[in-house]
């Protein structure tokens, strides 16, 4: 049969030449350059993102000896995360001393703390930025499964002093890191005052939706919560129809938001559209929004509105006042409405956190909204007042879709890996690729080394031209159908990556060799037991053990380190795999169409 | 003809415990010094050689960018824990002066694999054995194959031998060719058991003959290439990749052909006789 109608070839051409378009993808630009390829750190570069998780460790001396339970440390671990919306952390117990160590995943003070903890005991001591490795480990682990899902991007994560994160991140934007990594993922539901739902109520979160309204796009987060919540929600919400259910995602609690005084005056009194925030209250220093003419709920957050050009005395000494519990300021505002006297005084008050939070496009509730972590504020329907409703749903409105959706993806990406811990973002920097230029070059002169090396042994071995242009010639599609198969799901190309392809072009060549000689000693031998066909089949139990084996060594590597040498094994097993079952089988019908021909010719001339 | 791979593996493992195997930046703890709000871009390259000279330990320096201010800020790793040390730090702080730098953070900092993904990286390489091995079983169904483990192990061995030798720290560069090299290793080895074992024509010396020619074939080849690259380039993760590479298959060489066939011959003539007898 023709070798243009072999089945195995027409697959190992025609799935290079799809491997080659993806590569290049000349529909971008007819200039030669891999753009389907994602580069890692090295070559691309990306972002270095330092982060600081704000943990606090404690020693409380318990007063009663425990029972044989623990419960009453169960007890107090809970009553600390029930007063503090935050987890915590029995690190120690020692029964001897009575005392007990936690880990309270934010900030407290030790007036807060101790007096949290007077019923079961006295605190010994607190500190500060010491994080228990457990703690550290499980950080960087969510984080990185919201950075990098698939374990594609070859995101590298590392801890630094005593609580900090460095994570490297190949061809990222610093900003949507930065997104990615600084929320929390704490959600809370309240009812008026009352908080119904919190982040460990929910159990599944849905697909996302997003629709079009008169406002733009609307996303929705559905939400299955747990009965427990479910129940909550059923008493705080009797009685209560038409009444907002107001949720928020990392409600600042620690912060004071910091505003221009003037900004009261532009407040919209009347919508629609709802939400709206139309007021402020003096008295509980928090803002007022309406869900429609007759309801509406105060942001829980602690406002504060002062002269920004030149705060007065009285607003001095009220944020001092508030400094006494917070630990950070919020400004709505950047430099042009704040002084840069006012923002050093609010950065010395703070210890240098303050953020700024500019009003850029956004609608001035949208912009309140945002500064107070408030996601939605769905109205509770008549029909599920006072009722155990398990789904809930998160909404939002962005102007375009493509903003909704992406949105509404991080929220749910954000929700289900939620961290434990408060953090608070360091440093965001762009780190330029390492190797530039310089390193293609090199690239390409290892590699033309490469074949040159390979040529010659090969030559010298078989003294046959053809056997070694097919040799070489299969090794290049191999080396495209992996890097396209690379592409394909989307695996960045580091430095390790690149060490899985030289792997895979190692092997490639060893298996053409074992079939080649295989082939060969059936000519050259009298003993010819099997055809040439029967011969290659045999070189196949060879290639399929090797092939087999070092699969199940890269295997194992997927789980090691923060993933860092996922990509060498994923790219490894895709080229074992595509050596297998593509270019190995095309390579025997190719050597075994050469040597029958010869064979014939031989067998016409003798 | 078995002692040697064994003598080369004990010099080899002489070398480990007497000269120790360097880590690289990625896989030991260091210490990251800071720079951020540069006006001017710093000179990385004359930076990085002062401190490699006063230090004697890797440093790798990068320039940053904070994509707020549009400003550089400049970021150097290095092995050497300078917080350790506040007189070495000063030293160190007082040469960066000289560069114009001031006001750093010091940050020590642990490696990408700490703690309990080391003990991971052993259970992982364990388990990665015991796979082989259930494969090679699964395949041949004869218990002298399990002997390729160990064979894979030893060239492992005399690689990490090799870089101790030629101080080429454990990177991720070198630890993909160390994994390379158990890719590399087994085959060899899988050859040699298929032609021994599974194969019927001719005497068992004869099949361990042409086995060796294919299997010299494809471990020359590779470590040429790898020759080339050493000679060639001076990337060094490429350089690391290809030294530890060229040290593995150089013992693969003589682990395959020498030891593992040895033990594989005499397991075979063994087996004839049993044949004979009957």
């Amino acid at each position: 049969m023709s070798l243009y109608r072999n089945s195995r070839i027409v697959l190992l051409v025609s799935l290079t030449l799809l491997a080659l378009l993806g590569i290049w993808q000349p529909w971008r630009g007819l200039s030669f350059e891999f753009r389907g390829i994602t580069t890692g750190l090295d070559l691309a570069g990306g972002s270095r993102v330092v982060i600081r998780l704000e943990t606090t460790q404690a020693i409380i001396r318990f007063a009663q000896p425990f029972d044989e339970r623990l419960n009453s440390v169960k007890e107090m671990r809970d009553h600390l995360a029930d007063a503090l919306l935050s987890d915590v952390k029995v690190l120690d117990v020692n029964t001897g001393t009575r005392e007990v160590k936690v880990e309270i995943g934010t900030a407290v003070n030790e007036t807060v703390l101790g007096g949290l903890v007077e019923n079961f005991g006295e605190l010994l001591s607190i500190s500060k930025g010491a994080v228990s490795s457990a703690t550290m480990d499980e950080v960087a682990t969510t984080l990185l499964n919201r950075i990098d899902p698939t374990g594609l991007l070859g995101v590298q994560a590392r801890p630094a002093g005593t609580d900090l994160l460095l994570f490297e991140i190949p061809a990222m934007e610093p900003e949507k890191a930065k997104t990615l990594i600084e929320k929390e993922g704490k959600l809370e539901a309240f009812i008026e005052n009352t908080l119904v739902l919190r982040g460990v109520d929910i159990e599944i979160i849905y697909s996302v939706r997003v629709s079009s309204t008169q406002r733009g796009y609307q996303y929705e987060v559905p939400l299955r919560i747990s009965a427990d919540g479910a129940r909550r929600f059923a008493e705080s919400s009797q009685g209560k129809a038409g009444y907002p259910l107001v949720i928020y995602l990392d409600r600042p609690v620690d912060a004071l938001l910091v505003f221009d005084r003037g900004l009261l005056g532009r407040l919209t009194k009347a919508g629609p559209p709802y939400p709206l925030v139309t007021d402020y209250s003096e008295g509980r220093r928090q803002f007022y929004a309406k869900i429609d003419e007759t309801h509406g709920f105060y942001l829980l957050v602690h406002a504060l509105p002062i002269d920004p050009r030149n705060p007065g005395e009285n607003d001095i000494s009220l944020i001092q006042e508030f400094r006494k519990t917070k630990s950070r300021c919020i400004v709505l505002g950047d430099n042009s409405i704040f002084s840069p006297q006012t923002l050093e005084l609010l950065d010395n008050l703070f210890d240098n956190r303050v953020e700024l939070l500019p009003q850029g496009t956004m609608e001035i509730s949208d912009w309140i909204f945002k500064g107070c972590g408030m996601q939605s504020a769905p109205r509770i329907m008549e029909s599920i007042a006072g009722k155990e409703e398990r789904e809930v749903e998160i909404t939002g409105t962005r102007s375009t879709e493509a903003e909704a959706t992406r949105e509404a993806n991080e929220l749910r990406n954000v929700l289900s890996q939620r961290l434990t811990t408060k953090t608070a973002i360091v440093s965001t920097t762009f780190i330029p690729p390492r190797l530039g230029s310089e390193f293609a070059r090199e690239i390409k002169r290892a590699a033309f080394a490469a074949v040159i090396a390979i040529m010659a042994v090969l030559f010298v071995r078989y003294r046959d031209p053809a056997i070694t242009l097919l040799i070489l010639t299969t090794m290049g599609c191999e080396l495209i159908l992996t890097v396209g198969a690379a592409a394909a799901i989307r695996q960045t190309m580091g430095m390790a990556e690149i060490g899985g392809v030289l792997a895979v072009i190692g092997t490639g060549v060893e298996h053409q060799i074992i079939i080649t000689d295989e082939v060969l000693k059936g000519r050259i031998q009298e003993y010819r037991p099997r055809g040439i066909r029967g011969r290659i089949g045999r070189a196949f139990l060879t290639i399929l053990t090797a092939a087999l084996t070092t699969v199940a060594a890269m295997f194992m590597l997927l789980f090691i380190g923060f993933g860092a040498m996922k990509g060498f094994a994923i790219v490894t097993i895709l080229g074992v795999l595509i050596a297998v079952l593509i270019t190995r089988p095309a390579y025997g019908e190719i050597i075994n169409y050469i040597f029958r021909r010869r064979l014939e010719k031989a067998g016409s001339s003798g | 003809m078995v002692l040697s791979p064994l003598a080369l593996a004990a010099c080899m493992c002489l070398f480990i415990l007497l000269l120790g195997l360097p880590m690289s930046l990625e896989f030991s703890s260091g210490t990251l010094i800071s720079y951020q709000g540069l006006e001017n871009k710093p000179d990385v390259a004359s930076i990085e050689r002062s401190l490699r000279g006063m230090l004697q330990k890797e440093v790798k320096a990068e320039v940053t960018t904070d994509p707020a201010t549009g400003k550089f800020g400049l970021d150097i790793q290095t092995t050497a824990l300078v917080y350790e040390n506040e007189e070495k730090e000063n030293q160190i702080l007082a040469l960066l002066s000289s560069f114009g730098l001031e006001n750093p953070s010091i940050l020590p900092y642990e490696p990408a694999l700490g703690r309990i993904y080391k003990r991971q990286a052993v259970e992982g390489i364990l388990i990665a054995s015991l796979a082989i091995g259930l494969c090679l079983l699964f395949v041949y169904r004869r218990k002298v194959t399990l002997l390729t483990v160990p064979c894979v192990l030893l060239d492992l061995l005399v690689a990490v031998g090799g870089m101790c030798l030629t101080r080429t720290p454990l990177s991720l560069a070198s630890l993909a060719g160390l994994l390379l090299l158990l890719g590399y290793g087994v085959d060899t080895n899988v050859l040699l058991a298929t032609y021994v074992l599974k194969r019927f024509e001719g005497e068992p010396e004869e099949r361990v003959a042409s086995a060796m020619k294919t299997g010299f074939t494809i471990t020359l080849t590779t470590l040429l290439t790898m020759l080339a690259v050493n000679l060639f380039v001076t990337n060094p993760s490429l350089d690391q990749l290809s030294t530890v590479l060229v040290f593995g298959l150089a013992a693969d060489l003589l682990n395959t052909w020498f030891l593992n066939a040895s033990i594989l011959l005499w397991h075979a003539s063994k087996k004839r006789m049993y044949y004979v007898s009957l």
